[in-house]
């Protein structure tokens, strides 16, 4: 087993940047997740560090072995580098069957390889398909074969291009669960690329988060999703709620309440995002439920509009049912006279009527303050 | 590929002999003219019959129309000339329908009554017609297929009725397909010999081969031939700009069942007899003919000649297909693995061939080639004392070369396209199983395209079968092709002799129509998409 090293990778198409230094470490047997938008970078990376592409600028290690230097125009081509890809699409070959697909990396001079074939077909519900062709399956057998065909021919890197993207909801988390354990059997160092945050939180023992072909943050999933680095990545993770305001005495004061801002200077501009599942509300006349570390609420100015909300009281525009939580949008006034709209993500069915009332609660743990530039 | 059209024109600009004014003076007008006039005869029947018979039987339902369908495509299968014999021996003075009508009106002799003349220009426009619209047919006929028929049925809704629906939205996002239809028609009009040669009709490819064998000019062939090659650049250009526009016509991917405006009574008999004439005279009509020429006289064709004919024709076919396939599979991966612009202009480059008429690649070999010949001669008579004779440019090699020139796109277009296909995840999945570039053509891409490269090798096959101008220049002495063969029978007006060689030559060309029009039922969108191919 080896781990993967890829130091200051930079690479460009027609001479538009496409990845800017990043570096990335996979030690054996982790899974690294690589998360961001598309065209930020990710499959690019992916495809240099399998050496599909040439290296430009940069270096790929497989354990000790260089086999990408841009400074020597070393490239060892993806056959002789002993590495694994599974694509978004599968690319599963359609004139062969499963088994030979599963086999086509390995020679018949390996039988124990070939026995590991046949266990890996009938522990992953393979058996009955072995001599079918790709077209026949189902897009979960199909992700199985194809990740069974990468594995194969044990490689020392194994890397997966988005492979559950192709698979609907309902299937997924059967998939993911699937393939992890399947990862964790083979102890392989997997990078894993996708632009799905809860998918990328499920299967990474750490997440490297890109946007514009940097690498904008590096964490275990926890890490990313409540110490997001700045605001894309809070953003990444879910809807936010923005709202923006000047540092004063340490903190941000909000339309939503006052937002502690230990590391900003004095007089700075800056933006506070808050998760729509960061807020509690509760109809008027009884008080969300209040945890200790929640950011201060103000009492609410008066509303421009009938029905007058009282002091601490906001007027509900919309309530929408999402089935395990509902989505709930409300106004609060902003600076300039215009209200702004609010939405919060709240557990179970929440259903207050249009230009009702409802009070507040912001999780602080779920909101963050930013500078702006 | 392009050594003969480099060759057409640098021999062009250096003349020998200077010709030009004297060219100019005597012919070249008359050349501009005809060919001009039958180029656009020929493409304005070619787009009335085509777009005609394609909406008809795409849009419309009466009785037959299913076979309509592919048996409008027939007509391709019969080259031009073929087509020219087959009709002067039917209406000249001494043919069937001539014979017949004074029989029945008791005429005695030419006098009594008025025919029009045959060889004629005329003729030629409406030959060409009959053979060429199935070039726009094809096209048109996809390109309406295509159509989403919501935006058809958005300008019903709209208040039109189905010809004002035609007109105005059907027609227009079918241009683009249409105008490449006719392009490619145009390229055959240009390159045809045969027919021109047959009808007396002064067109540039006749002046090149007159040029050349009558007054004995090479220099002046090429000449000629180099303003023939602005006329096919031109349409060349038209073509390239045509498709791009393409690109831009498909507003919507929804596609339902085709909506058909159900034809009774006089507009069904209307269709039928619109449908039914092209294919009749296109293809039943001269099949017929030589067929049941073919059976009179198969005692006195039959024979030993006929075979070497056969033989020679096969041989040189299918070395050429095999070649073209291969080539164009080395190409096209080549293209693939390694997409510098360089190799990409050269591709294209090599396969302009197919635009370029047969005369004037002819030329374009037998110059260099000659060039050649003479120097190795030289230099082995210097070196050893005996002369090598013309080792190139008198034997098949020149032959196969030219259509090589000539089909090489054919053979590359269609393994590209079927290259496209497979997505270069593919490639991907297989290197990063440890297979290098060439095991992974030949445990991956070869399988997956056998089909496609049999269907280029077919279709190069029958091309090079029907080929007749470039055979005619570059065979060897005394060296005759089943193409070559009818061509010189039929000149002599021994039609009846060489009806079995053009049968021979019509049934191998109708393989490709069947494969086209299977081809054709696979592709049509509102069908479920076309899965991975399955292994046969």
């Amino acid at each position: 087993m080896s781990s993967l090293h890829v130091n200051n990778l930079s690479h460009s198409f027609d001479g538009h940047p496409i990845v800017k230094g990043v570096s990335v470490f996979v030690a054996p047997g982790e899974v690294v997740c690589l998360l961001g938008p598309s065209g930020c970078g990710k499959t690019t990376l992916l495809r240099v560090a399998a050496g599909l592409e040439v290296i430009q600028i940069g270096q790929v290690r497989i354990g000790e072995t260089i086999v990408d230097d841009g400074a020597t125009n070393l490239h060892v081509p993806p056959d002789q580098r002993g590495v694994g890809l599974m694509f978004q699409d599968y690319a599963l070959f359609p004139h062969l069957t499963v088994r030979e697909n599963i086999g086509f990396g390995i020679g018949a001079d390996t039988p124990e390889r070939q026995l590991w074939i046949d266990k890996a077909i009938e522990e992953m519900g393979l058996s009955g398909y072995a001599n079918s062709y790709p077209h026949t399956l189902s897009g979960g057998q199909q992700q199985r074969v194809a990740l069974l065909r990468a594995l194969a021919p044990e490689p020392n890197v194994l890397f997966l291009d988005e492979p559950f993207s192709g698979l609907d909801v309902t299937r997924r988390s059967t998939v993911r669960t699937q393939t992890l354990d399947l990862l964790r059997d083979t102890g392989v160092a997997t990078l894993l690329v996708t632009h799905d945050p809860e998918e990328a939180m499920f299967m990474a023992d750490r997440i490297l988060v890109m946007n514009h072909g940097h690498v904008v943050q590096d964490g275990t999933p926890v890490e990313t999703y409540f110490e997001p680095a700045n605001a894309f990545v809070a953003d990444l993770f879910g809807p936010v709620n923005k709202l923006s305001g000047v540092v004063r005495n340490r903190s941000v004061e909000t339309p939503l309440g006052t937002f502690a801002a230990p590391k900003l200077k004095e007089g700075q501009v800056a933006e506070v995002l808050i998760r729509q599942e960061g807020i509690r509300l509760a109809i008027h006349g009884e008080r969300p439920q209040s945890r200790p570390g929640d950011a201060p609420c103000r009492p609410a100015p008066p509303l421009a509009r009938a029905p007058e909300p009282d002091s601490e009281t906001y007027r509900v525009i919309s309530a929408r049912p999402l089935g395990r939580a509902s989505l709930v949008t409300f106004a609060i006034p902003g600076d300039d006279g215009h209200d702004i709209k609010i939405e919060a993500r709240i557990p179970g069915v929440f259903l207050p009527p249009a230009d009702s009332l409802v009070s507040i609660g912001v999780n602080a743990n779920q909101s963050y303050v930013f500078a702006t530039d | 590929m392009a050594v003969p059209l480099l060759a057409v024109v640098t021999f062009a600009l250096n003349p020998s002999d200077d010709i030009w004014s004297h060219l100019f003076d005597t012919v070249l007008v008359k050349y501009v003219r005809t060919t001009l006039t039958l180029m656009i005869g020929v493409g304005f029947g070619v787009f009335l019959i085509g777009t005609g018979t394609a909406w008809l039987v795409t849009m419309c339902r009466f009785p037959g129309r299913w076979i309509f369908n592919w048996a409008l495509l027939l007509p391709l299968a019969v080259p031009a000339y073929v087509l020219a014999f087959v009709v002067t021996d039917q209406l000249e003075y001494a043919g069937t329908v001539q014979v017949v009508l004074r029989d029945v009106f008791g005429w005695q002799n030419r006098q009594d009554y008025w025919f029009p003349e045959i060889r004629s220009l005329g003729s030629a426009i409406v030959v060409m017609t009959l053979v060429l619209y199935p070039y726009v047919y094809l096209l048109a006929r996809a390109a309406f297929l295509e159509q989403s028929v919501c935006v058809l049925e958005v300008s019903r809704t709209l208040g039109k009725n189905p010809w004002q629906s035609f007109h105005s939205v059907a027609l227009p996002l079918a241009r683009p397909a249409i105008v490449i239809g006719v392009i490619l028609a145009l390229m055959e009009t240009v390159n045809d010999f045969g027919t021109v040669d047959y009808f007396a009709v002064n067109t540039f490819t006749f002046g090149i081969f007159d040029v050349w064998l009558n007054m004995n000019s090479r220099s002046g062939a090429a000449q000629l031939a180099s303003i023939l090659l602005l006329f096919v650049l031109v349409l060349v250009g038209a073509e390239r700009w045509a498709r791009r526009g393409q690109r831009f016509h498909h507003t919507s991917s929804k596609y339902s069942a085709l909506p058909s405006y159900q034809l009774n009574g006089m507009r069904a008999t209307g269709a039928i007899a619109a449908c039914l004439i092209p294919v009749l005279l296109g293809f039943v009509l001269p099949a017929g003919v030589l067929a049941s020429y073919a059976l009179e006289f198969y005692e006195e064709t039959l024979t030993a000649n006929y075979f070497s004919y056969v033989i020679n024709t096969l041989t040189l076919a299918s070395v050429s297909a095999v070649l073209a396939v291969g080539i164009g599979v080395f190409l096209a991966y080549g293209v693939r693995l390694n997409g510098s612009p360089l190799l990409r202009l050269m591709t294209r480059f090599a396969s302009i061939g197919y635009a370029v008429p047969g005369a004037i690649l002819a030329i374009g070999i037998v110059i260099p080639l000659g060039a050649f010949d003479n120097f190795l001669d030289a230099l082995s008579r210097q070196a050893f004392g005996i002369s090598t004779g013309l080792l190139m440019s008198g034997t098949t090699i020149a032959i196969i070369y030219g259509y090589l020139a000539r089909f090489l796109a054919l053979s590359y277009g269609t393994v590209e396209a079927s290259l496209a296909k497979i997505t270069p995840n593919m490639d991907g999945a297989a290197r990063t199983l440890g297979h290098g570039p060439g095991r992974s053509l030949v445990r991956l891409h070869l399988p997956l395209m056998r089909g496609s490269l049999m269907t280029a090798g077919l279709l190069v096959f029958v091309d090079c079968m029907k080929e007749l101008p470039l055979t005619l220049i570059l065979r060897p002495f005394n060296y005759e092709t089943l193409a070559t063969f009818v061509y010189q029978y039929a000149s002599d007006e021994l039609l009846e002799e060489a009806a079995l060689g053009a049968l021979t030559i019509v049934g191998a060309g109708v393989i490709p129509v069947i494969l086209l029009s299977i081809s054709i039922v696979r592709s049509r969108p509102g069908r479920a998409p076309d899965g991975p191919e399955t292994p046969q």
